[in-house]
C-alpha cells in the first residue's frame, strides 16, 4: 500500500519534473513529499473527489499568506500542485508528521473533503 | 409582434412595475460600498467584486492614493524596508475588478435613505455598506495630547507621513538622548505591535546612537507575546530599554508637547523623541452610520453584519467580534466572509460556515522573528478562538530566520490579496 503509493508519486513526481521543471512549484512539491519517509495517506481519502468552489472558497485563507500568484518568497508556492502531492502535504501537517505550527493549526480543522477541495482548486491554478 | 388587447395590458403592467421598482433594468445592479481601504476594505472590495463577476456594483471609499500599510512600517523604522516598499496603489483594484475608487473622505451615513455623503460632495447609493475605518483615538486619553500635539509628539500608529515623521525624529536624535513610548491600553491595533516598534527603534539606536535609552511607560500589566520580547531585548539591546508598568506609574501618563517632557507618578522628566499612543476607537464613520456601542461596532460572527444595521457589514479593527486581536491578518481573514456573506444576500452565491484565522509576526532583531496566531470560528455570540500557537523562548536561531523569512512572504501574500 505505502509502497505503492510512493511508487506512483515518485512516477508522477518524475514525469512533473521532467515535463515542467520550469515550475518551481513541481519541484518544490517534490522535495517536500520526500521528506516525511513512512506517512502514508489512505486510497480512501486519495479517491474523494473535491468540490472546486468549495475548494475556491477555502483557499481564501491560503492565500493571506500563500502567494496567490505562486511567488515563493519565504513561504512555498501552493499553485498547481499534483492533487496527491497537495493532500498528501496537507494530511501530513494534519496528523502531526509534519511539524509546522500555522499549517498544523489550519490543517487540524480541515476535513478530508475540505482537503480534497482545496488540491482540485489549487492544482487548477497555473500561473 | 403585434400588440392586441391581451399583450398590450402584460406590456402595460411591466411598465408600471418598472416605474414602481428601481431594481429592473441592467443599469441597476445592486450598489455594495467598501469605506475605507486597507486589510478589510481593500480585500472585500476585491472578493466580491472578483467573485461576482460583475453582478454586483462595488466603490471602494479611500482617501489616500498611496497606502501605507501599518504592518512592516516599524520594519522601515529599523531599517529594513524601505519606505516606497510598504506603499501601494488602487491601480489594479480599478482596472483588473472593475470597483470604482474613489479616493474622498466618507462624511457622513444615512442609514435609512442607504446613502453615504463624502467630503467632496458627492453622494453614493448602496444596498449594502461596508465600513473598515481602522481606529481613531480616544480624546484625552493621554492628558496634553491631542491631533495638534502630533507633529512634535507622533503617535506613528497610522503609517504614512506619521511614520516618516518618528524616522526623521529618532535619526536625529541627540547622542544619548532617550526615546519615550507611552504605550496604549487594551484594545487597540496590534497587539505587539507597540513591542516591534521598541526592537526596531533599538536595532537603529545601536547603531546610530548607541548611548541612547529607551523608556517605555506601559499602562498594562502584560502585553502580547511580553516573554519573547523580553528575551529578545535582554539578548540583544541589553542595558538600553526600560518600562514603568502600571504600578509603578506607567498607567496616567501625562505629556507636555511644549517642553518634551513626560510626567509619570506626578515627577516631570524631559525626553528627546515622544511616540504617544493614544487609546484608540472605532474609526469615526462608524459612530456616524450609528453601528458602534461604546467605542467599537459590535458585529455578527456568521456574517460581520452590523448587531444595529444588517445593511452594514463592520471589518477590522473596528469591530467588536470577540476574540480575534486587531490586526491586518485578522481584517483580511473577516472581509472574506463578510464577501462570502454579502454576496449571497445580494446574488444568492453560495454560502459556506465562516472561517476565521490570525498569525501577527514581530521581528526582534536581525532575522530574530517571532510569531502568534490562532484559528476561530462563529458562534452567535462572537468569533470564538478554537486553538493557537506561539514562538517559544529560547529557539533555535534557524527557526527564528525561517520565521522572520515567512513574515516577508506573508507580507507580499497579504499586499496581493488586498490590491491584486
Amino acid at each position: 500500500m505505502y509502497n505503492l503509493i510512493m511508487k506512483s508519486l515518485i512516477l508522477v513526481l518524475s514525469i512533473s519534473i521532467l515535463c515542467l521543471n520550469l515550475f518551481d512549484s513541481y519541484v518544490l512539491a517534490s522535495e517536500q513529499v520526500n521528506e516525511e519517509d513512512g506517512f502514508e495517506v489512505s486510497d480512501e481519502i486519495l479517491a474523494i473527489v473535491g468540490d472546486i468552489d468549495y475548494g475556491e472558497y477555502l483557499s481564501s485563507e491560503c492565500t493571506t499568506c500563500h502567494h496567490a500568484q505562486g511567488l515563493d518568497e519565504g513561504i512555498p508556492s501552493i499553485t498547481g500542485w499534483p492533487i496527491e502531492s497537495f493532500v498528501w502535504a496537507l494530511h501530513s501537517y494534519k496528523s502531526g508528521a509534519r511539524n509546522h505550527p500555522i499549517m498544523e493549526m489550519i490543517t487540524q480543522r480541515l476535513s478530508n473533503e475540505e482537503i480534497a477541495s482545496l488540491a482540485i482548486f489549487f492544482e487548477s491554478i497555473n500561473n | 409582434m403585434k400588440l392586441n388587447r391581451r399583450n398590450f395590458i402584460s406590456a402595460s403592467a411591466g411598465i408600471a412595475a418598472t416605474m414602481s421598482s428601481p431594481i429592473v433594468f441592467g443599469a441597476s445592479r445592486p450598489k455594495v460600498v467598501v469605506i475605507g481601504g486597507g486589510a478589510g476594505g481593500a480585500t472585500a472590495a476585491r472578493y466580491i467584486a472578483k467573485d461576482s463577476k460583475g453582478a454586483i456594483d462595488v466603490t471602494l471609499v479611500e482617501p489616500t492614493r498611496s497606502y501605507y500599510t501599518c504592518f512592516f512600517s516599524n520594519l522601515y523604522l529599523g531599517g529594513f524596508r524601505d519606505f516606497d516598499s510598504i506603499g501601494h496603489s488602487y491601480g489594479k483594484l480599478a482596472s483588473d475588478f472593475g470597483i470604482n475608487v474613489v479616493h474622498d473622505w466618507a462624511v457622513d451615513v444615512d442609514s435609512s435613505g442607504k446613502t453615504v455623503s463624502l467630503a467632496g460632495g458627492g453622494t453614493l447609493n448602496y444596498d449594502k455598506l461596508i465600513l473598515s475605518p481602522g481606529i481613531d483615538f480616544v480624546d484625552n486619553s493621554v492628558p496634553g495630547w491631542d491631533l495638534s500635539s502630533q507633529n512634535k509628539m507622533p503617535h506613528s500608529y497610522k503609517a504614512g507621513s506619521q511614520t516618516q515623521l518618528l524616522n526623521a525624529q529618532i535619526e536625529n536624535m541627540r547622542q544619548g538622548g532617550t526615546y519615550c513610548m507611552v504605550a496604549p491600553p487594551n484594545p487597540y491595533r496590534c497587539p505587539p505591535g507597540p513591542y516591534e516598534r521598541v526592537s526596531m527603534v533599538a536595532h537603529k539606536l545601536k547603531k546610530i546612537n548607541p548611548s541612547a535609552k529607551i523608556l517605555i511607560l506601559e499602562p498594562k500589566p502584560k502585553f502580547s507575546k511580553q516573554g519573547l520580547f523580553e528575551e529578545g531585548w535582554n539578548k540583544h539591546y541589553s542595558g538600553m530599554i526600560e518600562m514603568i508598568g502600571p504600578e509603578m506609574g506607567g498607567k496616567g501618563v501625562e505629556v507636555r508637547p511644549a517642553s518634551m517632557e513626560v510626567i509619570v507618578d506626578g515627577e516631570a522628566e524631559k525626553v528627546d523623541v515622544c511616540n504617544v499612543i493614544p487609546a484608540m476607537k472605532a474609526g469615526k464613520i462608524a459612530e456616524l452610520a450609528g453601528v458602534t456601542d461604546g467605542n467599537w461596532a459590535p458585529t455578527i460572527a456568521h456574517t460581520m453584519q452590523s448587531r444595529k444595521n444588517s445593511d452594514i457589514h463592520i471589518l477590522g479593527d473596528a469591530a467588536a467580534q470577540g476574540d480575534m486581536p486587531k490586526s491586518g491578518f485578522s481584517a483580511n481573514s473577516q472581509a472574506k466572509v463578510c464577501a462570502m456573506a454579502v454576496r449571497g444576500e445580494l446574488t444568492d452565491s453560495k454560502v459556506f460556515p465562516a472561517k476565521f484565522s490570525n498569525t501577527c509576526w514581530s521581528l526582534v532583531d536581525t532575522n530574530d522573528g517571532i510569531k502568534v496566531g490562532a484559528s476561530y470560528e462563529a458562534t452567535d455570540e462572537k468569533i470564538a478562538k478554537v486553538s493557537g500557537f506561539v514562538s517559544k523562548t529560547g529557539e533555535d536561531a534557524s527557526v527564528r530566520k525561517a520565521t522572520y523569512e515567512e513574515s516577508l512572504g506573508w507580507y507580499a501574500g497579504i499586499t496581493s490579496d488586498m490590491f491584486g
